[in-house]
């Protein structure tokens, strides 16, 4: 919302010394978010009046011409320009080199520069209205520079001075204000600067309204919950036309179009007291009868920005006795809107639902300044104020207008909120000792009715605070305090018991798991956006059972994913082409619309919410094999990390992304993740060249089998014996199953260790050779080699028996 | 048998050392046992005669001895030749290339939040992504159709319910876990409906925080985040605080940091203000700590929000919050 410093001091006489920066700062630290200050001056810096004495024609171009013109002080200068309306003499608006304008009174604000066009020098320019910010104040027509002759100034003289453009403008971040329906108008910032440099606040001038026509507007509210106050009034001998330029000029500053007298001093209003007004042209209005309803469904009605809206049966209306002449509170309809011709008005002022408002703001898209004002919720008193004041107003730009009876329909006031607190109340929340006086003075400076009875307070809210912003103790503490001022609050560390927090399994590994799989394999962690799309239907996920985004901000992010995977292959297809033979890992949410977690709803809610586990999965690219047992040995990593026990990784499983070759991790046989190869067709999907490798893990599955606490193993008291063997085997021996026999074999083998594979026609097409190292120890003797030699044996014959092994000599 | 001439090979040479000798003396008497001809090999080339399992075990032994050996003369050259081994390698070749991963920055700042949190006593706590109304909203005092509503613009998923907007969807939850008192915070991926630029993403990471004690205050809410302010910055922040509207606290504040990049003269970071935007904070609305069934009578209490993405824009100067999802190796690479 913006500002005017010159509209607020009509309000307040602020002090002297005080600079637009330090009030902006004020209002930050007090009350609302100053975004931005900007100066009018500096709009028009180097901007001077210029006076034409002499116009020649440009020798390149037909429609230039060289104007020498006085810029004041006896500097004459040559200007280029294309206006149509030049004549010599006449007094012009001169942009001079540094000036920011705007070209064709289009696009950005631009700095000029001296500069030649088409061969001839030019020194700044010859402005139009549009081109420095005047186009609503002096409408021109296309080509036509800016006259300024009446204002008979001399040349050199600033262009600011001329028109006064000595504002300063606030922006003050919206957001900042949902809560303050008050200070959605100059009159609402002025009370709280008021109240912040203790001076005085002058209430609005509303005159004496003297009426002089009997005409009456007839006004039945027919949903009373909807609208609790409707202020209507019919004014005749009006003549629609350009507003003055005060009005234009105030309306200009805070950003506001100037459209015509009428409806500028409905905005006029509407900025100043923070309450929407709306004139009504009363020849359009049918039975000279205003009815406040719910729409029928089926009527339309088009609205001032000519767009025909249908319209559902909670969309409250401002009707006639035939149709709908109004969106209430959003946007007027264009057939009874004010134009040249009007003679007859209806202004109306009135106080609606906030949320009747709001939702039909958001359901036909129109957030109109009306709309933001209404559904912050405006007490039905500020209603009354503005339907004065705009009359008041009026009377002053069109004196002979005749203003009929203003007919009030207000039926269900509020009563006054009364809020009782205590002084240790306010004292141990705020965290330091402030005396009743102060929190007194601070109150009565807002406007509030403090009583005060043994340490016990009695406060009464303005009228414009007590509709939503100001109910209880709490909001007390926060007027108090801001008043007060932060700056001066000491900080003190709260004194509480010492307890040691606790960790959920969860995240007391989460750090452990992501270092391990850094720090100890080399992967890098990557973060993916949670979302994914239909597009990956075609990897084969059944998408029936993805959690759907209603309103997703584009196709490519419609659903959540149910798997880490995806992202991570993406991830490899955009880094393939930087870096070689990788690995990444992730860990993060999946989720799954067809189950349900352990995450209630909550309050009136029934139910759970869909299940949502943290799922743990990485990817390694590189050559075939190798990227394989590389995903494996992460995996098992993970698992021995963890001191998991009782896990295996069985051959077989399944995953949409995987070729045949894949294993599943069980732990005390329940399923908890896989590794695989990635298919090759699915490699194609994403565009990848490499292999890549793949294991995924549900994290929140898997940490429920940690066991906490776990004894050492006391070291061996006699030396180990360590025996190299290499076993030829046939070609479809699986190492699981050798593994096995080794330890079925001999009780004293402790350790066995695979160290190479070798195939090659020296031991036969169909067979392998397969080295490992085999350690011995017995625990309650140093082995003897002969004791060792007979263990070899056994293991040998018993691979010979089972597996067809025969030592490779 | 050869096993006892491998042993005695030991002692011959330790016989045959004499005092006072050169290092040709050393040369010539390492030849003789080490050299191509020497005393060694002779025995070597006696291994051959041997059964394959004998052949394993004086193997082993002659190896030894053999290393023995070496090693033995190596140490007597060395005498002569202090500095030799120093000037026989190029120091500058470069270091042995470790392949050692990368945690991403958010985790890495992250953990760091956790730790120092940890350290005043505040339990981690988490909860879900895809959540109710409830607690994403009503119970954090924004009824439907609040205008407070707009503030976050929120994705919906088909069956009803939301993708968080904040992670103070969890205050109620630990509120109704844990009761009073209490001290946690929460770490977590938000999601808004948002246009993507250079400093907005629809997904980010915040990092909720909540204590909730008997007769906690402003002044201990300013205290506790100063002190949190340390530990992030590792060095003293100035502070100020000043009134924001969040309708889950009352009052609700804005607390500033004093610009660390210009110490609050005014640089483009803190867009010449000198002041920082950083944590939205406030004592806790009584009729939230009524939703996770406290009574604000009793027990009062503060929140705050750390945007634990901006947190780490700013520690590492990144300037394009899109970096932080895109996950390109090279950008991962420098954390």
């Amino acid at each position: 919302m913006l500002v005017s410093l010159n509209w607020l001091k009509e309000f307040v006489d602020l002090p002297d010394n005080l600079t637009p920066n330090e009030i902006g700062q004020a209002l930050t630290m007090s009350t609302v978010e100053v975004e931005g200050i900007k100066s009018q001056a500096e709009l028009f810096a180097q901007m001077v009046v210029g006076r034409i004495v002499e116009l020649k024609s440009h020798p390149n171009a037909d429609n230039l011409k060289i104007a020498l013109t006085d810029i004041g002080q006896g500097n004459i200068v040559q200007i280029i320009c294309g206006g149509t309306n030049l004549f010599v003499g006449m007094l012009v608006a001169v942009a001079l080199p540094g000036a920011k304008v705007r070209w064709h009174g289009q696009g950005d604000l631009v700095s000029l520069a001296e500069t030649t066009i088409r061969g001839e020098k030019s020194f700044g320019m010859i402005c139009a209205s549009n081109e420095i910010g005047l186009g609503d104040l002096f409408p021109a027509a296309e080509k036509e520079i800016l006259n300024l002759s009446s204002t008979d100034a001399k040349p050199g003289t600033a262009l600011k001075d001329i028109f006064g453009f000595d504002d300063v403008i606030l922006d003050i971040d919206n957001k900042s204000l949902t809560n303050r329906p008050d200070l959605w108008g100059h009159m609402g910032i002025a009370r709280e600067l008021a109240a912040i440099y203790n001076r005085p606040y002058k209430e609005l001038d509303l005159g004496k309204i003297e009426k002089k026509s009997e005409q009456k507007i007839k006004v039945k509210i027919k949903s009373p919950t909807d609208c609790r106050r409707y202020l209507g009034v019919v004014i005749t001998g009006v003549e629609v036309g350009p507003s003055p330029i005060w009005l234009k000029k105030r309306l200009e500053s805070v950003g506001q179009k100037s459209i015509n007298n009428i409806v500028d001093l409905t905005n006029y209003v509407m900025f100043e007291t923070g309450q929407p007004l709306h004139a009504f042209d009363l020849k359009k209005i049918s039975g000279h009868q205003i009815i406040v309803r719910k729409a029928v469904i089926g009527e339309k009605i088009v609205t001032l920005d000519n767009s025909e809206i249908r319209l559902d049966e909670n969309t409250l209306v401002i009707a006639d006795n035939k149709k709908p002449i109004a969106l209430a509170g959003v946007m007027g309809g264009q057939e009874s809107g004010i134009n040249q011709n009007t003679t007859e008005i209806v202004f109306e002022s009135a106080c609606f639902n906030p949320i009747t408002i709001r939702q039909a703001a958001r359901n036909y898209n129109l957030r109109t300044d009306s709309a933001v004002r209404f559904e912050k919720g405006i007490e039905p008193e500020r209603a009354e104020i503005a339907m004065r004041r705009i009359l008041f107003l009026l009377k002053k730009i069109q004196p002979n207008v005749r203003i009929g009876d203003i007919n009030d329909v207000y039926k269900y006031k509020n009563k006054p909120v009364e809020i009782k607190t205590d002084l240790n109340f306010i004292q141990n929340r705020l965290g330091f000792n402030i005396t009743p006086e102060d929190i007194s003075n601070i109150l009565k400076r807002l406007g509030f009715v403090v009583k005060i009875k043994s340490k016990k307070f009695t406060i009464i809210p303005p009228v414009y605070r007590s509709l939503a912003d100001v109910t209880k103790p709490e909001d007390i503490i926060e007027e108090v305090a801001r008043i007060y001022g932060y700056d001066k609050f000491k900080p003190d560390l709260p004194v509480v018991k010492l307890t040691s927090p606790q960790k959920s399994i969860l995240k007391s590994n989460e750090n452990k798991i992501k270092k391990l799989l850094a720090y100890g394999l080399g992967l890098y962690e990557v973060i993916n956006y949670s979302f994914t799309n239909e597009k990956y239907a075609n990897l084969g996920y059944d998408f029936t059972t993805m959690v759907n985004i209603k309103n997703s901000i584009s196709s490519e992010f419609t659903h959540l994913r149910k798997s880490l995977l995806p992202g991570l292959l993406a991830n490899v297809a955009a880094n393939e082409h930087k870096q070689k033979d990788f690995g990444l890992f992730e860990l993060g949410r999946v989720f799954m619309a067809d189950r349900l977690s352990e995450f209630r709803r909550g309050g009136n809610l029934t139910g759970e919410l869909i299940w949502q586990p943290y799922y743990l999965a990485g990817v390694f690219t590189g050559k075939k094999e190798q990227v394989f047992f590389q995903a494996k040995g992460a995996v098992e990593a993970i698992c021995n990390h963890l001191k998991l026990s009782n896990w295996e990784l069985v051959p077989g499983g399944d995953d949409v992304l995987a070729n045949k070759n894949i294993l599943t991790l069980q732990v005390n046989n329940n399923i908890v993740g896989k590794v695989f190869c990635v298919a090759d067709d699915k490699l194609k999907f994403f565009d990848i060249s490499q292999f890549v490798s793949a294991w995924e893990i549900d994290f929140e599955a898997l940490v429920k089998f940690i066991t906490t606490g776990y004894n050492y193993s006391p070291l061996p008291k006699y030396p180990a014996v360590i025996y190299d063997l290499a076993v030829v085997f046939p070609q479809d021996v699986k190492w699981q199953d050798i593994e096995k026999n080794i330890f079925t074999a001999s009780d004293l083998v402790r350790e066995v260790n695979l160290f190479d594979i070798y195939v090659g026609d020296k031991i036969g097409l169909d067979k392998k050779s397969i080295a490992f190292t085999l350690t011995f120890s017995d625990p309650n003797k140093t082995l003897q080699m002969k004791e060792v030699e007979k263990e070899v044996d056994k293991i040998l014959k018993k691979l010979n028996q089972q597996l067809q092994g025969v030592l490779r000599s | 048998m050869l096993k006892d001439d491998f042993k005695n090979l030991l002692k011959q040479v330790q016989a045959d050392i004499k005092s006072n000798m050169t290092k040709d003396d050393w040369l010539a008497l390492e030849k003789k046992y080490l050299g191509r001809k020497g005393e060694l090999n002779k025995l070597m080339d006696s291994l051959k005669t041997l059964a394959v399992e004998e052949k394993r075990e004086v193997g082993k032994l002659a190896n030894a001895v053999k290393l023995e050996l070496e090693n033995f003369f190596h140490k007597q050259k060395s005498i002569f030749n202090p500095v030799d081994e120093n000037k026989t390698f190029d120091l500058t070749l470069p270091g042995e290339k470790y392949n050692i991963g990368h945690l991403h920055p958010i985790t890495q700042i992250q953990e760091e939040l956790e730790e120092i949190f940890a350290s005043m006593g505040f339990i981690v706590e988490d909860g879900p992504e895809v959540e109710s109304e409830y607690y994403n909203f009503d119970a954090l005092n924004i009824p439907a159709h609040h205008p407070a509503r707009d503030m976050q613009d929120t994705f919906f998923t088909a069956e009803g319910n939301v993708l968080r907007t904040h992670t103070s969807s969890v205050q109620v939850r630990a509120m109704e876990k844990y009761g009073t008192p209490l001290r946690c915070i929460v770490p977590g991926k938000v999601f808004r409906n948002e246009a993507t630029d250079a400093s907005h993403d629809h997904t980010f990471y915040q990092l909720e925080g909540l204590m909730i004690d008997k007769n906690i205050s402003i002044t201990n809410l300013i205290a506790v985040m100063k002190e949190l302010l340390r530990g992030i910055f590792k060095q003293e922040v100035t502070v100020r605080l000043r009134p924001g509207f969040f309708p889950f606290v009352e009052p609700g504040f804005e607390l500033d940091i004093k610009c660390l990049i210009c110490r609050g003269n005014g640089c483009s970071v803190c867009k010449q203000s000198g002041w920082l935007e950083l944590l939205p904070c406030g004592l806790i609305h009584p009729n939230v700590l009524r939703a996770g069934g406290i009574d604000p009578a009793e027990w009062s209490g503060f929140a705050f929000g750390l945007g634990l993405t901006r947190l780490v824009m700013m520690r590492y100067g990144i300037e394009d919050i899109r970096l932080l999802f895109g996950n390109d190796l090279r950008f991962l690479k420098q954390f």
